[in-house]
């Protein structure tokens, strides 16, 4: 008896607001469910539009394409699109076509959203920069603007695709792009144009908005809640008595082995003032490097991989955020203070057999409590005068 | 501003079906044509089939916190917001346009460290997601639509720095009416589960990369043997003068140890020049690339390789027949790419430092 929610779609409301990007309406159509046949395994598809769409760039809407034949898409882009919105906490309710365009497209069809690309284009532009990044951008740019819900506003168009290439570069930077590899499509040469179109800004006003949305997005990074505890065998360990494998790694983390004496080995060649230490022991370098900063507690909140020097690619070497949740008064020569968040650096050799490259990372991640040394390497120019991590055992 | 504040007072008519559901020409004293479903956060309004919502202009403010709110997401904030005596708030299109009407008691707590502050964004975003997520006209499975809209609102708001209780009192504080399901919207334990789960998975996934997709691109060339690729890496080597060239060719390869039928996702591939300049090798391309080591057959285990962990390996080829070219090694070894594939440790009880894993022979999977 209560029917509580209108049934009515907005289907209505596309119908009658489908303006086509240059005004190139498709008028033998009056019923928009008429001009889309979906593709099958077997047979090609056939979109006509007469609603906008938006494009990656430029070349589509000069051409004023109307009818855009479709066909399944491959996995490789479902899974691209998939992941993109895994990101984004939204689900993915778009259906997705290759089609015979010159780049990618995002349209409606009888109120669903619809995403069309050409898959050469993909495989090209990919090629480039041997990564998949500049099609991730594609597609995100063209989920940006079905989310932004910015197709059929006609009035500002460069505007539109300018919203959509910054949710692409925000979007890309949680996936874990650089901020060379978030530019790359925009930038590169087979698409955008460089001065604005009646449909698309030029590609420097483009690139410059996705570099801003790119920094941003990092920027608001630091403000995430504090991540949730690790139950992994790192912390199961915690509180047994912690067993050594003599190269680094131990059951609850590393010790001064793995995180003094590669490190250490590297900065011998160049810093003049180490060549007095000749003695391999770890414990003295801890000693002479920093003797008084030990048994602090912490919370990590944010990592970030730095760069390796050249012919030093095999370490990791970390940046890492810490809550400080507990400070031993006797052993606080940093001077660090309660409940503030610190920054520390973490160097590992990945190619030692027993320390690898998954397990630090797998330490040193987000939500990891842990109890842990420091000590001062003694040059700025490497560090940025942060202190080391000498040992790091996790907590419950 | 003007944006949001220019309709000061318009009344808005939300159409139920059972009545006016065929009537699309409900005019309201401000002229508006309005036929649209809505999405409320709790099911009191849509019990009480409210129709006609007072509309006020919303606060500068709460506009701001809203505007933070839509900076995590990447996306402009281009929804028209009122405030309207509505219980908690609602999501809809009216004239193709995004509709919030949130409840002039909703922004009590301004700060982040006001359990009401997380509880007013958790409906704010909830509503939100309705839009972004463009479920409001869907009304075949409601209970997914406002799943979907809760799973989005935990996910931003961790982003936020809500903690995993800050994100839960919108639902725990007791302002959501039902228990159970009802026909519009789940029981309140299905909704408190989604976003629990929402609320773990972005606090993980804020420090994953992303997974590379398959490549799924057609192949000229889906297998590179050693004839191609093991000895120009050996021939650069420094140990390669311990060998004659009447050698037994595998007997040279087994001196480094080699490790066959991993399987791995290839993540970067770097294209660099050999630094070697004599004549022999100038024909030698060098990859250097990051391969995702899935699968270590258990015959052949070695020591150095673990499951799911990254490893650095290089390759050395030399086009050597007519027939052999260099676009088809970049062809394959490509980011996404699973393969299967046989290394050797070039460095070998070299004390240049630490090991260089060269591929021998790699194939598509």
């Amino acid at each position: 008896m209560i029917v509580k929610y209108c049934t009515i779609l907005l289907a209505i409301v596309f119908a009658a607001t489908g303006i086509s990007c240059n005004n190139a309406q498709h008028n033998a159509q009056n019923n928009p469910g008429n001009n889309f046949q979906p593709p099958t395994a077997k047979k090609q598809g056939l979109l006509i539009l007469n609603s906008r769409a938006c494009y990656f760039d430029d070349v589509d809407s000069i051409e004023k394409k109307l009818e855009i034949k479709i066909d399944t898409p491959s996995r490789r882009e479902t899974e691209q699109i998939n992941s993109i919105m895994s990101y984004t906490g939204l689900p993915q309710n778009f259906k997705i076509y290759r089609g015979d365009i010159n780049n990618a497209m995002a349209t409606m069809v009888n109120d669903q959203r619809l995403i069309i690309y050409n898959k050469d284009l993909f495989a090209r532009i990919d090629d480039i920069d041997s990564s998949y990044w500049s099609s991730m951008f594609i597609l995100a740019h063209e989920i940006g603007h079905h989310l932004a819900y910015n197709i059929s506003d006609t009035s500002s168009m460069l505007n539109a695709e300018l919203e959509a290439d910054i949710f692409a570069g925000a979007i890309l930077y949680k996936m874990g792009a650089d901020s060379n590899q978030v530019i790359a499509a925009v930038a590169s040469r087979f698409i955008s144009n460089a001065k604005d179109t009646k449909t698309h800004p030029s590609k420097y006003k483009r690139i410059a908005a996705i570099k801003k949305s790119w920094y941003q997005s990092s920027q608001l990074r630091y403000l995430s809640a504090i991540p949730p505890p690790i139950s992994d065998k790192f912390s199961m360990a915690a509180g047994s008595p912690t067993v050594t494998d003599g190269y680094g790694a131990t059951s609850t983390g590393y010790d001064a082995t793995g995180l003094i004496e590669n490190n250490w080995a590297r900065e011998k060649n160049r810093n003049k003032s180490f060549e007095m230490i000749s003695s391999p022991d770890p414990k003295r370098y801890i000693d002479i490097l920093l003797s008084g900063s030990r048994n602090y507690q912490g919370i990590i909140v944010d990592v970030q991989e730095k760069i390796a020097a050249a012919g030093f690619e095999e370490f990791i070497f970390l940046e890492i955020e810490v809550i400080i949740t507990k400070i031993d008064a006797a052993y606080n020569q940093a001077g660090l203070e309660l409940n503030r968040k610190s920054r520390f650096l973490v160097c590992l050799d990945a190619e030692n057999g027993f320390i690898g490259r998954t397990g630090p990372l797998n330490f040193f991640t987000g939500g990891r409590r842990f109890d842990f040394d420091l000590y001062d390497l003694k040059n700025k120019n490497e560090t940025g005068g942060l202190l080391n991590i000498s040992r790091a055992d996790a907590l419950r | 501003m003007n944006k949001y504040c220019s309709f000061f007072l318009v009344m808005i008519f939300i159409v139920s079906c059972n009545n006016t559901g065929n009537d699309d020409k409900a005019i309201n004293p401000a002229g508006l044509n309005i036929n649209a479903r809505a999405c409320y956060f709790d099911d009191v309004d849509s019990i009480t089939k409210k129709t006609t919502i007072k509309l006020d202009s919303p606060g500068r403010h709460e506009i701001e916190e809203i505007n933070k709110l839509m900076k995590f997401t990447g996306l402009p904030l281009n929804f028209t917001i009122y405030r309207g005596n509505v219980k908690t708030a609602m999501a809809t299109l009216l004239n193709d346009q995004r509709v919030i009407v949130y409840s002039k008691d909703l922004f009590t707590g301004m700060s982040i460290l006001d359990s009401s502050y997380w509880s007013a964004m958790f409906i704010i975003a909830h509503e939100i997601g309705h839009h972004l997520a463009y479920n409001i006209s869907d009304t075949t499975n409601l209970h997914d639509t406002e799943l979907a809209a809760d799973i989005f609102a935990s996910s931003v708001l961790y982003s936020m720095g809500a903690d995993s209780n800050q994100v839960l009192y919108a639902l725990s504080s007791g302002i959501i009416s039902n228990d159970g399901d009802t026909k519009t919207h789940p029981a309140i334990s299905k909704r408190i589960a989604a976003v629990k789960q929402s609320w773990y998975r972005a606090a993980r996934m804020r420090y994953q990369a992303v997974a590379p997709p398959t490549a799924d691109d057609e192949l000229m060339v889906k297998e590179f043997t050693e004839r191609n690729l093991a000895f120009n890496a050996i021939g650069n080597n420094y140990f390669y003068n311990m060998f004659t060239k009447d050698d037994d060719k595998q007997k040279v390869i087994n001196y480094f140890d080699p490790v066959r039928n991993l399987e791995g996702t290839i993540l970067d591939v770097k294209k660099t020049r050999h630094h070697y300049t004599d004549a022999d090798f100038k024909k030698v391309v060098q990859l250097k690339m990051t391969i995702l080591v899935t699968h270590i057959d258990k015959v052949d285990q070695h020591e150095t390789f673990r499951e799911n962990h990254r490893y650095g390996y290089e390759v050395f080829y030399e086009p050597k027949l007519r027939t052999d070219r260099i676009k088809d090694l970049y062809d394959f070894f490509k980011a996404g790419r699973r393969i299967k594939f046989d290394v050797i440790n070039l460095y070998k009880g070299h004390d240049y430092g630490g090991e260089v894993l060269t591929i021998i022979k790699a194939k598509v999977l």
